[in-house]
């Protein structure tokens, strides 16, 4: 129901034990790390003054980052080829950590597999090289219509003869230039994005022309022995070739097949823990170390942090102190984790959406999460289109579409449904279920003062939702208040117009206007009165704080540039409270539409006339109303929750709870 | 006038930026000073480098405070790059292209140098633009690994070709090979650009475009002997005044004085002005002739791209001034040289 309370966990323990406790650390997804060096800087990090702690404190002024310099991309390299070559899909398994291990022996079983499939790792790699070379090779069908034999061509004793390949844009260089290089060159077709060209020098100027070529960055392509006849010839070798070696890699993959059987177990083992070890990796950034000792630091929840503990400790000699937020200094703050009942944890997505609370803030999930199904359900009444919503949603949820998007669609289908129920429309036709419920249970003109239809009424449906809106906007001033008062912020807290002035001024004007059109009996001298000193209240706001809590100087600007500036403030406060109520209008206005829309396309059905006809617009109508509608409504939704409420209450400049972890593992 | 809607936003943050550049005053005041550590404490003072120059401890760590002085840069530039969007967005990203190629040619002449390439990594500033991992480059051992490493990004097809040639010649290949690709990716990219902001950014781009050809065609012939058609396939054709056809008289050109004087007799005369046969007045003049023609552009320009291409080369020169500032005083330079060897023209 909250933002979760949070503890600074400071550990410190034998370097010995270093890779096991991160393990630890890290499979527990309970800890968001800090920097301990920064905490330790910072003065933080501290450790009690007992005699059992003495050498890690006396250690501790020497402390320094944790260096490592473990390059394991070449055992990286050699693993993924390992998988790619069995065609694994690896998954990290927590069973995998279950035994004791060291990285090394990790290391050592990827090489002892490599190893052993190095053979036909190295044929495979080589007829990759020899299939890449061939490939290129097959330049000389550019050259088909010639007749010549290129092994000729190429053992001439005065000249040399290359081919390759060059941009467009460099060929063209060369031939802009053509009068003063040293080479025939001739340009023979587009080659894998590129221009090939043949080029013919002397043998006396071929450095002169090397050069040339280099500085247009040409590539030489390598003529095999296939190539020294006729260039079709050449071609129809080439192509054979091609084949056999495909034949070739196609076998040597049949035969991995059956390595995998044997060794697929022990890599997808090692890649559990190679995962763990780069995790590892990661943590150590953060941790400070001496000659014996390791440091580290990171939040933890309050109420998870005596289990942490357990599980840190166990067979493992820790020393690990927990500190309230209040003793931790300013600069680091802690994260947010919030905790919400099932109902409405769906919503933290939206509340993300606009910003993670920050660690002070209610959390806003369960007001927005009741207050938006309440909205989306008003606005969107229909039983049978809130079922299919929640249907689908569970689909999505069920498909892995999406979870926490499709666990919103649920709730709200199940809003809509409900609503759609009072507003008797079921798939857009209207008296369906009150028909069904009068002849169920017998009771003639149920439908009159159970159900309330919105088109028949307009007024009730669009007062009530003016009605609601005020309600919401009560809550949130209350929630305002709280928040600016957690933070101490006195000015807005109290005096602010969203504070408890602007909470009383709102109140005031509502009495007055509901005496006005006589819904209460009261005078409304005192009401006016108290308006008066509200907004005398909001005006003089910031002196007045300033004033309570000594602050100097009681103006942060000019005194007459202050005045102006809250006068028209004033007048703000005044239009956004009237556009505000006003704006929950269109909760009752789109629950009108809803209707509106059907009829129309019941208009349309009658117009066509015949069953089919009916039928067709049963369909259209609903698939449109549910996508466009739909969709419109959430978007409107939305809008009221994040502008009329969250701008009043919510400032959502937290940073979310991270706690170091694998993502993506397999728990046994 | 350019587009309100793209550029109202970068260009007050630029404003204020340039506000924090210093200005004649300042360079007057910094050029009388003795020691280094009277610039840096000048530093301090001003605000735009007040949290920057650390000048903490006894003993000034001038290395230090340079570091910090370019990393400072890098990270303006980087942040200026959250107000950029869609196409601009792309061509900003472009432009940071150029701390990677500075940074492979600081590995590469690392390397030729036979020094030890991990005293490097405090010297490298890793952006969100970058493409490589300059942490990952630090690990290789050898020109050629390093090379290797940089397989699977655009820099190796261009850098490949040179590991046989000899280790002089090597890094000047490599290095024109470089540029050309930044500059001829610049150039492609402004291409597609179709408002105020391609008229303004192509002059500039070419004009900085005949100055690199000019340079390479200058050294090529000077230092390197390169013959003519490879000088010619190295420069851009993209250039603003300089075409083809000039390019080529020039690239044929086999004698030095002869280029000197047919490079004297373009638009770009003024780049031996000072000393004939000194480079570093030909990059001086080089320098100050963009910055003006720029500032130019920018006046004639507003709202467009031009202000933040502006300011960019105004904090570089800035900053390459103070570093020359350090050094001149730490060999106690005569006032008058001082001057003379500052991108900002001190009067």
């Amino acid at each position: 129901m909250a933002v979760k309370k949070m503890v600074m966990m400071n550990l410190v323990a034998g370097l010995d034990d270093l890779d096991a406790l991160l393990k630890r650390i890290i499979l527990s997804e309970q800890v968001h790390i800090v920097n301990a060096i920064e905490e330790i800087d910072d003065s933080n990090f501290t450790l009690s003054m007992v005699e059992e702690n003495a050498d890690e404190i006396l250690d501790m002024c020497a402390i320094q980052p944790l260096e490592s310099n473990v390059d394991f991309r070449k055992t990286q390299e050699k693993l993924d080829g390992l998988i790619e070559l069995m065609q694994i899909k690896p998954r990290v398994r927590t069973r995998d950590f279950d035994v004791v291990y060291s990285f090394d022996e990790v290391v050592s079983e990827i090489e002892t597999v490599y190893r052993g499939l190095s053979d036909l790792n190295a044929r495979r790699e080589q007829y990759l090289l020899e299939l890449e070379k061939l490939k290129q090779m097959r330049v000389m069908e550019l050259l088909d219509r010639v007749d010549i034999d290129m092994g000729l061509l190429y053992k001439s004793k005065n000249f040399t003869l290359t081919l390759g390949t060059v941009t467009n844009e460099n060929r063209k260089k060369l031939v802009q230039n053509y009068e003063n290089i040293s080479a025939a060159v001739m340009h023979l077709g587009s080659f894998n994005n590129e221009e090939a060209i043949l080029v013919v020098t002397p043998i006396d100027l071929k450095t002169e022309t090397d050069r040339i070529l280099r500085s247009v960055h040409y590539t030489p392509i390598e003529l095999k022995s296939e190539c020294m006849q006729t260039p079709q010839r050449c071609i129809a070798e080439v192509n054979k070739h091609i084949q056999q070696i495909e034949y070739e890699l196609k076998k040597i993959e049949k035969e991995s097949q059956k390595y995998k059987s044997t060794y697929g177990e022990d890599i997808s083992r090692c890649y559990s823990r190679f995962i763990m070890e780069s995790t590892v990796m990661k943590l150590k950034e953060n941790i400070g170390m001496t000659r014996q000792f390791f440091y580290c630091s990171g939040w933890v929840a309050e109420d998870e942090s005596e289990q942490l503990v357990e599980t840190l400790s166990d067979g493992i000699n820790i020393i690990v102190e927990f500190k309230p937020v209040s003793d931790v200094a300013d600069t680091i703050r802690p994260p947010t984790q919030l905790k919400n009942h099932p109902l409405v944890a769906p919503f933290e997505t939206l509340v993300d959406m606009y910003g993670i609370p920050s660690y002070e803030e209610l959390d806003p999930t369960t007001f927005l999460g009741l207050s938006y199904m309440l909205l989306f359900g008003a606005m969107f009444g229909d039983l049978g289109q809130g079922l299919t919503l929640a249907l689908a949603g569970m689909l999505m949820v069920r498909k892995g579409l999406g979870e926490s998007y499709g666990k919103l669609l649920t709730r709200l289908g199940f809003s809509s449904s409900l609503f759609g129920f009072f507003y008797d429309s079921f798939f857009g036709y209207e008296s369906v279920i009150s028909g069904f419920a009068e002849r169920v249970t017998g009771i003639e003109g149920l439908s009159e003062f159970f159900f309330i239809r919105p088109i028949e009424n307009i007024n009730t449906i669009l007062t009530v939702s003016i009605g609601l809106g005020i309600l919401l906007l009560l809550i949130s001033l209350i929630y305002s208040i709280v928040n600016k008062m957690r933070i101490k912020d006195y000015q807005e807290g109290l005096f602010g117009r969203n504070g408890l002035s602007g909470l009383l001024l709102y109140i005031s004007l509502l009495l007055i206007v509901a005496s006005k059109i006589g819904l209460v009996a009261l005078g409304a001298f005192p009401l006016i009165v108290i308006s008066i000193i509200c907004v005398g209240l909001i005006i003089v706001r910031e002196p007045l704080a300033n004033l309570m809590t000594g602050n100097k100087p009681l103006y942060h600007e000019e005194v007459s540039a202050y005045y102006v500036e809250s006068g028209f403030d004033i007048l703000e406060t005044f239009l956004s409270m009237l556009s505000n109520s006003v704006s929950f209008i269109r909760v009752g206005a789109f629950a009108l539409n809803h209707v509106g829309l059907f009829i129309a396309f019941h208009t349309m059905a009658e117009i066509i006339g015949n069953v089919a006809g009916n039928v067709l617009m049963f369909i259209i109508g609903n698939v449109l109303v549910i996508c466009l509608e739909g969709l419109i409504v959430f978007i409107q939704g939305l809008r009221l929750v994040y502008y009329e409420m969250f701008s009043k209450y919510y400032t959502g400049a937290g940073n979310a709870f991270e706690a170091v972890r694998i993502a993506s593992i397999e728990r046994a | 006038m350019g587009d309100v809607r793209r550029f109202a936003a970068v260009n007050t943050k630029i404003k204020a930026m340039e506000g924090l550049l210093l200005d004649d005053g300042a360079y007057q005041a910094l050029v009388t000073l003795n020691e280094p550590e009277e610039i840096l404490q000048y530093l301090k003072k001003t605000s735009g480098y007040s949290s920057i120059v650390e000048l903490s401890g006894n003993e000034i760590d001038i290395d230090g405070e340079e570091r910090r002085l370019r990393g400072d840069l890098i990270e303006k530039y980087e942040r200026l790059g959250h107000y950029f969007a869609d196409h601009y967005k792309k061509f900003y990203k472009t432009m940071f292209m150029r701390f990677e190629i500075e940074d492979i040619k600081l590995f590469l002449r690392t390397f030729l140098r036979k020094e030890d390439v991990g005293f490097l990594k405090e010297h490298l500033f890793q952006t969100r633009y970058h493409q490589l991992d300059l942490e990952q480059l630090t690990k290789a051992n050898s020109i050629e690994s390093f090379v290797e490493s940089l397989k699977g990004t655009p820099y190796y097809n261009l850098i490949k070709y040179y590991l046989e040639e000899d280790p002089e010649k090597m890094m000047f290949y490599m290095e024109m090979s470089l540029d050309h690709y930044y500059f001829n990716t610049l150039h492609k990219q402004l291409s597609e650009f179709s408002n105020e902001d391609k008229k303004s950014l192509l002059a500039a781009l070419g004009q900085n475009v005949d100055l690199q050809n000019l340079q390479w065609i200058y050294r090529g012939l000077k230092y390197y002997d390169l013959s003519s058609e490879e000088l010619l396939n190295y420069t851009l054709h993209v250039g603003y005044y300089l075409k083809y056809k000039d390019l080529k008289e020039l690239c044929y050109t086999r004698d030095i004085d002869q280029l000197v004087a047919r490079i004297q007799n373009t638009k770009y005369g003024f780049l031996f002005k000072g000393d004939k046969h000194n480079e570093i007045f030909f990059e001086l003049n080089m320098e100050r002739y963009l910055l003006k023609l720029m500032t130019e552009l920018k006046r004639k320009h507003p709202m467009t791209f031009m202000d933040t291409i502006v300011y960019m080369h105004r904090k570089e020169y800035e900053i390459r001034d103070i570093f020359t500032l350090l050094e001149a005083k730490r060999y106690h330079a005569p006032i008058e040289d001082v001057k003379r060897f500052l991108v900002h023209i001190v009067v």
